[in-house]
């Protein structure tokens, strides 16, 4: 199974945006997803997203250049079937600005949306993005 | 010798006979059905088969010879019931591809669910209808300390391994303390993961669809046209406009997950099957569960699904999806046993009522109302799904096929 | 041992009447209940009314395919149920109804009655609420002075207050939005109450989710509570929803718990006269 690539970025998709050398990157492959000043790059552990098995995902992020402080949560749905994974990813931090989401499940092939919520004190940050999985 | 002109005249005949037959037969085997880049996806998902050898983390002896053996003879043992006569194989009936026939299973109690088969296993993620169990060995140990089913407790299993001479001398090779020793928990442990050993063989055979995806992929259409036609327009109606594969995905024909279908999981005088949301409850609760003290997996890393497991009001009502190799061998069908052939059930999808689907947003289930013709196709791939040839429903599967089959529905 | 048994009797028999009058007995008024043809075959109405009363809910919002279910209950439970007026005349009819111009005339007639809080659960997505018959049901309900309870995306939802700007929504399963889009509706519109009905993504092992609980503070009196019956089956299903209701309810502060779990529903009730 492979992974097509992640076509639909709701907030801003840019391929390569001029990061301070503090901000985390999660290793070769990665995507990322923009949303001023909050930056999430992030790419699956095992390198593809399954379809119907568990996996995992490292992720980087940044605000304004820094690694983020604050809570990170992330979830995914399917928008055009109107529903969610059927488990809760974790989120554990690595380090400043890394993070490990296991837990996570596409349990059937198409269109999902994944999306990071990035909280801190100036608020609630919404960065999401959109793939065909197969 | 000169042949006489009736002679010849006769030969040309039969000549220009088996001529027409043979371009006739290239044309049905260069027949075809068409199909979307899509639909091509769906059917490369649904293979290789078999799949590689799995060893689950969580049991120490998945794949040790020895516990095949052990576990084997268990699964046929009548000692690891409390009830007489009765053993894991009086449901789960070798020569029935390891189900009953019946409408729902009958142990010490006539039960609310069916029977369902012990093949591919292996692959699973959850097991039993509801997902109560996370490991194919924590599912083997219900059934025996279940009242309604086999009724025995941990008293009876130690006695057995104690007792009998190959058991004793077997399992003082593999265990670090004697059996003896072990709680009870740990008793009714190793006693699944015998079985589980054991059932982790049963992998169906090669099949019909898969020479055809084989030959597909690797364009070798005249293979690939050795397929019968109706079997491939139900392929096609499977894995395009049906949507079955979203489901029914990968090579076991199952994502793994649960899914409400509109079938009545009323329990006949006795309330409700509540299905997965029950079997959430269950699963949480359990001492076997990979949480807990009996997975033999160090790392846990094997119980991340039920560490995150999400509770869901939807799961009220889902049962797991079933793998569909050997299908047509298992009859009944459904979690209920309510629907009698491949042809019922694919009417029910075919006619859904989708005031019992909670309906919000784009459908993946919504009645296709297919032609008889069609459901006619979608029930040969259904059949073809199987080792025998498509149209001879009776057996299934690499085990079945060395048995005696008594052709009898019901018990 | 026993200089320590006997505190700790006492600190139950202290904690004892808390935990009766707590959140195991907390009134829940379930606004999205369906007693549908296929439910009143299979279960009679005064069984049904039991079925609730066991559930501990102080009152139950009914709407069914065909109407004379809600009816049967009403006649079962004058002070229990509420009966909400359903424009399908029976199972099979939540597409279909949207272009049957049989349908208004059908609720004016049950409508005489006078017995309706509402006129709903009704599924209307996007521009279907342009469509004569969705439009006829929103002024019928403007007339009658009866809240709409809508299933519907939001912008459906935006759509009938477009119509109709002191319309009174019930939005059925808060459309499945996000928490962001439900601020934003609610925030709009004043009139705009939410069911979470079919919703779990709100609480886990009765621990409210941060977005959620920032949205339950944010707007404490429009989220309403509904099991959904919209099968049989889900009629056992009343009880377990009220008994999960009861647990992450737990987790907010006592006046946003009691408005979720009854006053909002009292206050809607209010709203529409009754």
């Amino acid at each position: 199974m492979k992974v097509r690539p992640w076509y639909v970025v709701l907030s801003m998709l840019v391929p390569s945006v001029a990061t301070a050398d503090d901000c985390p990157r999660p290793g070769e492959g990665a995507r990322q997803l923009v949303s001023e000043p909050y930056v999430v790059s992030f790419v699956a552990e095992s390198g593809v997203i399954p379809v119907g098995e568990h996996f995992t995902i490292v992720a980087g992020v940044c605000r304004a250049g820094m690694p983020f402080v604050g809570d990170v949560q992330v979830s995914a749905d399917m928008p055009a079937h109107g529903h969610g994974m059927n488990y809760r990813p974790e989120v554990v931090t690595l380090g400043p600005g890394r993070y490990r989401v296991s837990g996570m499940m596409f349990h059937m092939p198409g269109n999902w949306r994944l999306v990071f919520t990035l909280d801190d004190e100036t608020g609630r940050h919404v960065l999401a993005t959109e793939s065909d999985v197969r | 010798m000169t042949p006489s002109p009736r002679r010849i005249v006769s030969i040309f005949a039969w000549l220009v006979g088996t001529v027409l037959a043979i371009v006739a037969g290239a044309s049905s085997a260069t027949s075809l059905v068409e199909f979307t880049e899509s639909e091509r996806y769906f059917i490369e998902s649904h293979g290789p088969w078999p799949p590689p050898v799995v060893v689950d983390p969580g049991n120490r002896f998945s794949g040790d010879p020895r516990a095949v053996e052990l576990g084997e003879r268990l699964f046929s043992d009548v000692r690891l019931a409390a009830v007489e006569g009765m053993a894991c194989e009086f449901c789960h009936r070798r020569d029935r591809a390891f189900t009953d026939g019946l409408v729902v299973g009958v142990g010490r109690q006539v039960l609310a669910r069916n029977t369902p088969t012990l093949f591919n296993l292996a692959y699973n993620r959850w097991f039993g209808w509801d997902g109560a169990a996370d490991s194919l060995w924590a599912q083997s140990i219900r059934p025996i300390i279940a009242q309604a089913e086999m009724n025995a407790d941990a008293g009876i299993v130690r006695r057995l391994f104690e007792t009998d001479p190959i058991y004793r001398t077997a399992l003082s090779g593999m265990l670090e303390i004697p059996v003896g020793e072990l709680g009870d928990d740990a008793v009714l442990a190793l006693a699944g993961k015998l079985l589980a050993a054991f059932q982790e063989t049963l992998v169906t055979p090669r099949t019909p669809f898969d020479e055809f995806r084989d030959a597909l992929l690797s364009a070798d259409m005249a293979r690939a046209a050795r397929y019968p036609l109706a079997a491939q327009r139900g392929l096609k109606l499977f894995t395009g406009e049906g949507q079955c594969s979203l489901c029914h995905f990968g090579p076991s024909f199952t994502n793994g997950e649960f899914a409400n279908i509109g079938i009545s999981h009323m329990i006949p005088n006795d309330g409700v099957d509540r299905g997965r949301l029950a079997g959430m409850r269950k699963l949480k609760e359990s001492v076997f569960n990979l949480t807990g003290p009996f997975n033999d997996d160090v790392t846990r890393a094997n119980a991340v699904g039920t560490r995150q497991l999400r509770f869901r009001h939807t799961a009220f009502g889902e049962f797991r999806v079933p793998g569909l190799r050997g299908v047509a061998a298992t009859a009944p069908y459904m979690h209920n046993g309510s629907l009698a052939t491949l042809e019922e059930v694919v009417r029910h999808y075919s006619e859904l009522d989708m005031d019992r689907l909670h309906v919000h947003g784009g459908q993946i289930l919504r009645p296709l109302h297919l032609s008889d013709e069609q459901i006619g196709d979608l029930v040969a791939f259904l059949e073809s799904l199987g080792a025998t040839p498509p149209g001879n429903t009776s057996q299934s599967g690499q085990v079945i096929e060395k048995q005696q089959y008594d052709g009898h529905a019901e018990q | 041992m026993t200089f320590y048994r006997y505190p700790i009797i006492v600190l139950w028999l202290l904690a004892a009447p808390v935990a009766l009058a707590g959140p195991e007995t907390l009134a829940i008024v379930d606004v999205h209940i369906h007693y549908s043809h296929d439910a009143w075959q299979s279960l009679p109405a005064s069984e049904a009314v039991s079925m609730l009363r066991r559930s501990n809910l102080s009152k139950a919002f009914v709407s069914s395919s065909g109407d004379d279910g809600t009816l049967s209950l009403l006649a079962e439970a004058p002070d229990f149920i509420v009966p909400v007026l359903r424009p399908y005349r029976k199972r099979g009819e939540l597409s279909t109804w949207l272009n049957d111009d049989t349908v208004p005339d059908m609720l004016r007639e049950r409508l005489k009655s006078g017995v309706y809080a509402g006129i709903g659960e009704f599924h209307a997505f996007g521009d279907d609420v342009e469509l004569p018959v969705v439009r006829q049901v929103i002024e019928l309900a403007r007339e009658h002075g009866l809240f709409l309870h809508a299933h519907s995306d939001a912008d459906a939802v935006r759509r009938i207050f477009r119509h109709d700007p002191d319309a009174l929504v019930l939005w059925a399963h808060a459309g499945f939005e996000g928490p962001g889009v439900i601020a934003e509706l609610l925030a709009r519109y004043e009139n705009l109450w939410a069911d979470l009905a079919f919703r779990s993504e709100h609480a886990t092992d009765g621990a409210v989710d941060p977005a959620w609980r920032e949205l339950f503070e944010r707007f404490p009196d429009r989220f309403l509570l509904g099991t959904d019956t919209n099968t049989p089956e889900r009629w056992y299903y009343v009880e377990d929803y009220a008994a999960w209701c009861r647990q992450w309810l737990r987790d907010l502060p006592e006046q946003v718990r009691q408005a979720i779990a009854h006053g909002n529903a009292e206050r809607l009730l209010a709203t529409v006269g009754r």
